[in-house]
């Protein structure tokens, strides 16, 4: 199993810093993994959650959470109640 | 200081306790705390992990990237237990984002064991776990993804314990794994386990994964006589006092009036790899808001690029970006069907395995780990560390309730836990079970 | 030749209270990041709730277009890193949507129709919105959640026509079904174009290229014309391979081009899952049919229109097109007046005063309500027709009722008998001679006394009287 370790620092928009042991790391682990190969799972479903029904849903109706003021002023760069970033060329 | 005891205080005698307890935090070396905060509600107070949002206190996860970010609201599970007669008091340190199993890699540096302080305290919830086990607090909130609240209570000597997957409201809960994450009780005895969970659990409308059931509060009945399945397999990939310990406990069961039988499962193999492709998978998705725009610690960039990546290359330890990665790995284009879909079709087969063995039994015994603490150092290796949560991990997969409980010590004295799990929903059977055996055991610390 | 394949991809943002995974209120132009919560700002340990009627709308949609509305979908996370998208997923739905299989009919000029597919109608959330500085950009969240349907065409479409058609279609059922309020220019409804073409008899498709960021049917239809050219002349110098990729290009409303966005080497993998924190969207039979309550829809409107008021297909279309002006025209009707004089004073008279004026049905000075009264005078014959649209202009500017207007105006109508006979009679006897040449053969001269009487009476003598009456009196 080839790790493409770059492509996956671009996925998770980080860097790690000793690159080949975090890659040998990652590349024993997935093949560890590989056992479940060894299970027929063919006719099975997958279980994304234990838990059965739907989804539950709320009523249309607005609240007022109280929270955008203590988090535009704790923000690391907020100016004018916006959030700010560096310039994003579209 | 039982919890049942400090419930029955005055308010005065509640607050002399959180008084108390801030002297002995505060004296104490063994890290299990980040800081006394304290949330300005009367009632008993309960140690919460640094992962679960209290209005107005640091939330960091123990991560560098949350530094300075301070919740503008409490979980659920915070409210509940005002309600209870409780208070938030004291962030307890954890592995960075529940990632580990020794608290390790907090940025708050490592918390001791305190039955011996070269030993690690487990984790992810080490520092509730040695705060309850060294006496620094009456009980303590964990969040347990792969046994993050039943290992670190087997290693400190205390009781852990997991709830049904749906039971206690993860709003609030810093996701790691949204399908598996739950918070719980870290406490001195089974009965306090059994009241603080009562306390946070039940239905919340603002988590959509919060199971809405009928409640019914814990009446422990440690006479109760039920059928507990031994997992005999699990037996040998334990060390030598480990099983001693298991086999006590499972002749004291038969003592006191408990049938015990004997199954199979299919393999721990299984379950680590189904875990470590499932967890890693969730959480490289819940992780990807920690990029210093709204909140936390920012690394500026000349562009949004390098904003994106300075802020996350230096806010993540290294566990937490190899399991980002991991994560992305098994999602990505090409792999998703053989990795993650795979595990999630192996995680039906383990659901149903427990379900054929619940179809005879109330309860099933298994160890917590395969030794007890060991010492700082001693495991290096991301692959061994992980095979270290061999027994704990599938009851997450399956959305079980388990506990964990200290039932003898090893030849160092370490304390050695053994765990209950029980069907969905059906706590009741694993406070009662476990009353039971703690009982007979009388383990003492 | 060339065929010219289109497929469109529409955003529509739907009309809640409240975002589709909080209760936030959504917004327009509101103070920003006001209206948000630990949900849309994506804080630690927040988690979504899914919005019933965001679903309801769904599901109306999927009556209103004949698909299938599943009774189980899934929602997924579509992963991608963009300051607008604060959790750096968004909450969507991909293999299994709520709505698939539907399908809508455009009407051409000339009376024929052709059948759109629908593929697939999902539930997703919007972004927050970006706005650039010279040297930083801000991001306000107050849109970010709000929720969108989006809505996927099957490549049916042959021509800029045809897509421009059904757009116009699609927003027409949106608001009718009011489930959004569909303005291109506030950015409720969104349009993506995906086009390619092929040698004619080519089966296989051509390389497909999408076109974003056009907010008019105008703007719409010039991109795809300007693409088209562009690809067939790629085709036709030898460059397709090179100059056709399959990618996102911007359309540039001033230079009337499109062009490819700068620095996308490689499409993104979205790497979608399902969401953890929501369970499938189910929704049982019952939920399904009470959703199927929607309003007439402009086809079922234009057809009894057609049926029912023999009203021309035209003018029903034109009628239909806009929900406001069918509303508008259901007002003037039931005010008792006939379909004909309706469609006219409607579609003609008062139409070509609200152009000249730059207005639309909604800024109409005049009202349903005046519109019918106007027209019930000259049904009953108080006015005639120049009075109808002498009442029709004056009252553009002013706010008088409609039986004060005639009176101030003078334009009740002259119909009585005895007073017509007077008048015609005054009008012979000063045109004896006339008289004479029309009793001696000279027919046309009729019109004369017509006209005569028609101007002695201010032209408040009811015509048809006059005519009547004449005739009896001339023989």
């Amino acid at each position: 199993m080839e790790i493409d370790i770059e492509k996956l620092e671009k996925l998770s928009n980080l860097k790690v810093q000793n690159k080949e042991e975090i890659a040998h790391q990652l590349q024993d682990i997935l093949e560890y993994v590989e056992n479940l190969g060894e299970l027929d799972t063919d006719a099975i479903e997958s279980t994304f959650s234990t838990l059965e029904g739907g989804t539950p849903v709320r009523e249309d109706v607005p609240v007022h959470s109280g929270v955008a003021q203590d988090v535009l002023k704790q923000a690391p760069n907020a100016q004018d109640d916006y959030f700010i970033v560096p310039n994003i060329i579209e | 200081m039982t919890l049942k005891e400090a419930l029955n205080l005055s308010p005065e005698e509640q607050q002399s306790l959180k008084s108390e307890l801030k002297a002995k935090i505060e004296a104490s070396d063994l890290n299990a705390y980040i800081d006394s905060s304290d949330d300005g509600c009367g009632g008993v107070p309960i140690a919460i992990k640094d992962n679960i949002s209290v209005k107005d206190w640091d939330v960091n996860c123990a991560s560098n990237i949350l530094k300075g970010y301070k919740s503008p609201y409490s979980a659920t599970v915070i409210e509940n237990l005002h309600r209870g007669g409780m208070s938030a008091f004291g962030r307890t340190n954890m592995d960075e984002f529940a990632m580990g199993s020794t608290t390790e890699t907090s940025v708050f540096g490592k918390t001791l064991n305190p039955h011996d302080k070269n030993c690690v305290p487990g984790g992810s919830s080490g520092g509730s776990a040695a705060a309850v086990g060294g006496g620094l607090a009456v009980a303590a909130l964990g969040s347990d993804t792969g046994g993050s609240i039943r290992q670190p209570a087997a290693f400190c000597g205390c009781v852990g314990m997991k709830p049904t997957y749906g039971r206690v409201s993860r709003y609030g809960l810093v996701a790691f794994s949204s399908s598996l994450d739950q918070i719980g009780p870290i406490t001195q005895n089974v009965e306090d386990a059994a009241i603080l969970y009562d306390a946070i659990a039940g239905h919340d409308s603002h988590d959509s994964t919060s199971a809405n059931i009928e409640y019914k509060p814990t009446v422990i009945d440690s006479d109760r006589k039920m059928t507990v399945a031994v997992i005999e397999n699990y037996l040998e990939e334990v060390d030598a006092p480990t099983r001693k310990a298991m086999e006590e406990s499972i002749e004291a069961l038969k003592s006191a009036g408990h049938t015990v039988v004997y199954k199979k499962m299919m393999g721990t193999k299984y379950d680590i790899s189904t875990y470590y492709i499932v967890a890693p998978a969730e959480a490289s998705a819940n992780l990807s808001r920690f990029d210093g725009i709204r909140y936390g610690n920012r690394i500026e960039g000349d562009n949004l690029e390098e904003l994106y990546l300075k802020t996350r290359t230096e806010g993540f330890g290294d566990e937490v970006k190899r399991r980002i990665m991991l994560g992305n790995f098994v999602l990505s284009s090409g792999y998703y069907d053989a990795y993650y879909i795979k595990a999630q079709k192996v995680r039906h087969l383990i659901k149903n395995e427990y379900e054929q063995i619940f179809n005879e039994a109330d309860l099933i015994l298994s160890p917590v780990t395969p030794s007890a603490a060991f010492e700082f150092g001693t495991i290096n290796d991301p692959l061994e560390m992980y095979k270290s949560d061999m027994f704990t991990l599938s009851i997450n997969l399956a959305g079980l309730p388990a506990i964990s409980l200290p039932v003898g010590k090893d030849d160092r004295g370490m304390p050695i836990g053994a765990q209950f799990i029980a069907k969905h929903f059906d706590e009741q059977s694993l406070f009662d079970g476990a009353s039971s055996l703690e009982k007979i055991i009388n383990y003492k610390g | 030749m060339f065929e010219i394949v289109i497929g469109l991809e529409v955003h529509a943002q739907l009309n809640t209270k409240t975002k589709i995974f909080c209760s936030c209120p959504t917004s327009f132009n509101e103070h920003q990041n006001s209206n948000t919560c630990p949900t849309c700002l994506a804080l630690p340990g927040a988690l979504p709730v899914l919005n019933k009627e965001a679903v309801n709308k769904a599901m109306m949609f999927g009556h209103a277009v004949n698909a299938t509305i599943n009774e189980k979908s899934i929602f997924n996370r579509k992963n991608y890193f963009y300051p607008d998208n604060p959790k750096a997923y968004q909450i969507s739905q991909f293999d299994v949507a709520i709505v698939e299989d539907g399908e809508l009919m455009i009407d051409f000029e000339d009376g024929s129709s052709k059948r759109v597919g629908i593929t697939r109608a999902h539930l997703e959330e919007d972004a927050g919105k970006n706005t650039h500085e010279a040297n930083h950009s801000k991001v306000d969240l107050n849109r970010c959640g709000t929720p969108l349907l989006e809505i996927v065409s099957e490549p049916d479409m042959r021509s800029a026509e045809e897509a421009v058609l059904y757009l116009k279609k699609l927003h027409s059922i949106v608001r009718y079904l009011d489930i959004s309020d569909a303005n291109m220019q506030e950015g409720s409804f969104r349009c993506d174009v995906n086009i390619s073409i092929r040698p004619e008899g080519q089966e296989e498709f051509g390389t497909r290229v999408e076109v974003k960021n056009m907010n008019s049917f105008k703007f719409i239809n010039q991109a795809i014309n300007y693409e088209v050219n562009r690809q067939i002349e790629a085709y036709e110098d030898g460059v397709y391979e090179q100059e056709v990729v399959q990618e996102t290009r911007l359309f540039n409303t001033d230079t009337g081009e499109t062009r490819s966005m700068r620095g996308k080497e490689e499409s993104a993998d979205y790497r979608y899952f399902p969401d953890p924190d929501l369970l499938p969207l189910i929704v049982t039979k019952a939920d399904i049919e009470k959703a199927g309550n929607i309003p007439e829809l402009p086809d079922e409107k234009k057809q009894r229109y057609i049926d029912e008021l023999g009203i021309r297909a035209y003018d029903a279309t034109v009628i239909c097109a806009d929900k406001a002006v069918a509303n508008y025209f259901d007002e003037v009707l039931e005010c008792g007046v006939s379909a004909k004089n309706a469609v006219n004073y409607l579609t003609n008279e008062l139409n070509g005063l609200l152009n000249k004026e730059g207005l639309t049905i909604h800024e109409s000075p005049i009202d349903a309500q005046k519109l019918g009264a106007i027209i019930k005078n000259l049904e009953d014959d108080t006015i005639n027709g120049k009075g109808a649209k002498k009442l029709l202009e004056f009252l553009m500017g002013e706010q008088t009722e409609v039986d004060a207007a005639i009176e101030k105006l003078g334009l009740k109508q002259v119909s009585d008998d005895g007073a017509i006979l007077a008048i015609i009679d005054e009008v012979l006897s000063n045109n004896e001679d006339k008289v004479e040449e029309y009793k001696g053969g000279k027919e046309k001269l009729f019109g004369f006394f017509v006209g005569q009487v028609m101007k002695a009476s201010r032209g408040s003598a009811n015509p048809a009287k006059v005519n009547e009456l004449l005739r009896e009196k001339l023989g």
